[in-house]
């Protein structure tokens, strides 16, 4: 019975020591070896986001870098399946643009626990402390911005429809307010309508064409994002009512397409490849000093109002002209 | 052999330690993070989890803060334009906002005294069109007094105001959104709006350029007051 305490005691003191010795040499060795940026986007249909991803990723190939792209789908259960990934690749950073802004920081914080340091891009996490920095695209400013042309655009007045991104994802919910906490101060301006269409371009022509059906004394579509802009353009072409206005937001090639050819109204540029390229650098900072050498935490970029005057001046969401 | 002497609750042992140890390593790095951030008067908002409240935080700055920070800091507006209308980056070099990093923001704070042409209320957006003092009888300024107030621009005039420690993007609107409601109800709320053309004014306020904005027309320059004041004619004051 001695005999086992005392070798139970040996243990004990023994095993940590060569554990911690173990990982310390792991880790050292992690570093050296990996030169891995873990890029995250929330999906690989949507042209906002591939944009973002392929920012990243080129600028992080630029600095050296070799990079894992991966899609989260907003479910913030197939994002912490990414972070696992990233912690077993011995990652040196990685970019991320969150699932959600609630479930998305007990994620983010596995990794910085692992010491993998983490750079949100886009989409903005409440916690501070946890990413090293926040490049945060400002969608509540361009909601406002894109309600105010919007307004202008109807004269302040008329029946409008509003359609709504996914719910899960906290920017649908962010944009719904910016858009409201502009047009609500109009009296004159009546929503008619407001429906979830689930960022998708089907569900939207679905949705404005049975709304058309039931309201047709509608003069305008305020729209979560650029997909359901262009699915409510192509319902109210097919329903042959093209004086309704039609407002986007993300500043898709698409849509921006439209506007030239005088279809779809305005939309609002998210300045998403920048925020995916300043991620980038500022993480390779960090890399390199320990710091980013910002001030701030997060960093807000405002986005910036698109019109037909000014549509041919962008293209894959960069400033061209 | 040893794996064999070792039980099961030993190993739970083990893991545990090897676990607390561990995240003592996290802890220490964490605190060190902590104490590298600077701390300032209103960054327990972010870091305490505890709602941000919009009303009573300007209710806190508005007498204190805003109004003093205007009335020292506001430039003549007329030396503002001057610059502003021949050469954008020269203003903002001049005159924009100072952040502590150096980087400059398109944002100015002026003052100036005007007779008011005329109150436009074709828009909810109301604006009084100024000609500024000396007067020609030219549009020089257009004031925006709502009852929408657009933008944000008292807010980004002001540098003690930071993003960060508000929390997110909502808030940092909201807060925006009363600055520009408790300018309505100090400075044009007492206004008698129907008959202040021809009037003299004196005011305070702020403009906020977007990046890459062109600035020609008035509209492109809408000033957001802070101060409004009436002037009383000479004539009046000696009846």
């Amino acid at each position: 019975m001695l005999k086992k305490i005392i070798v139970l005691v040996l243990l004990v003191s023994l095993v940590p020591v060569a554990l911690t010795f173990a990982g310390g040499e792991k880790e050292a060795a992690a570093k050296e070896s990996s030169n891995l940026m873990v890029i995250v986007t929330p999906d690989k249909d949507n042209t906002f986001f591939t944009a973002e991803a392929d920012a990243a990723k080129a600028k992080a190939e630029s600095l050296g870098y070799e990079t894992l792209l991966a899609v989260h789908g907003d479910d913030p259960m197939q994002e912490s399946d990414i972070i696992d990934t990233a912690i077993s690749s011995n990652a040196v950073a990685i970019i991320i643009d969150i699932a959600n802004a609630d479930a998305s920081p007990n994620n983010l914080k596995r990794a910085t626990d692992a010491g993998i340091p983490v750079f949100c891009m886009d989409r903005e996490i409440n916690v501070t402390g946890i990413a090293k920095a926040q490049l945060i695209s400002n969608n509540f400013q361009g909601a406002r911005l894109g309600a105010e042309y919007f307004v202008e655009l109807m004269g302040e007045k008329g029946n409008f429809v509003e359609l709504v991104g996914k719910e899960s994802d906290t920017n649908a919910g962010v944009r719904s307010q910016g858009f409201h906490s502009i047009i609500d101060q109009y009296p004159d301006m009546k929503m008619v309508a407001r429906e979830t269409a689930n960022w998708s371009q089907t569900e939207a022509y679905s949705d404005i064409e049975s709304i058309l059906q039931a309201n047709p004394g509608i003069n305008g579509i305020i729209c979560g994002n650029d997909t359901m802009a262009l699915g409510a353009q192509a319902a109210i072409e097919a329903a042959g009512r093209e004086d309704i206005i039609v407002m986007g937001f993300d500043g898709n090639d698409n849509v921006l397409q439209s506007m030239l050819q005088g279809k779809i109204d305005g939309t609002v540029m998210q300045p998403n490849a920048l925020n995916a390229e300043m991620a980038v650098e500022l993480a390779d900072t960090y890399i390199k000093t320990g710091s980013t050498g910002m001030d701030e935490e997060k960093i807000l970029n405002d986005c910036f109002l698109i019109t037909p005057a000014n549509a041919d001046q962008w293209k894959g969401y960069k400033k061209i002209k | 052999m040893r794996r064999r002497i070792v039980q099961p609750r030993l190993f739970f042992l083990i893991l545990l330690i090897a676990g607390l140890s561990c995240g003592s390593c996290t802890i220490k790095k964490l605190n060190e993070l902590d104490q590298d951030k600077e701390t300032d008067e209103y960054s327990t908002w972010t870091k305490s989890g505890k709602e941000f409240n919009p009303v009573e935080y300007v209710n806190s700055i508005w007498d204190e803060k805003v109004i003093p920070i205007f009335m020292e800091e506001s430039v003549e507006i007329h030396a503002v334009l001057e610059v502003l209308l021949q050469d954008k980056e020269k203003a903002l070099q001049e005159y924009g906002l100072t952040r502590p990093s150096g980087e400059k923001i398109p944002a100015f704070k002026v003052k100036g005294m005007a007779e008011v042409l005329k109150y436009d209320d074709s828009s909810r957006n109301g604006l009084l069109v100024l000609d500024l003092q000396p007067t020609d009888g030219q549009e020089d300024v257009l004031l925006q007094i709502g009852p929408v107030i657009r933008q944000t621009a008292i807010r980004d005039s002001l540098d003690f105001i930071r993003f960060t420690d508000v929390g997110n993007q909502l808030q940092f609107a909201s807060l925006a959104d009363q600055l520009n409601l408790r300018m309505r109800k100090e400075s044009v709320e007492p206004l008698d709006l129907e008959n202040i053309s021809g009037k003299n004014i004196c005011f305070y306020g702020a403009i906020k350029l977007e990046e890459d904005q062109e600035v020609q027309t008035l509209k492109d320059y809408v000033v957001t007051p802070v101060k409004i004041e009436m002037i009383e004619a000479e004539e009046s004051e000696n009846d």
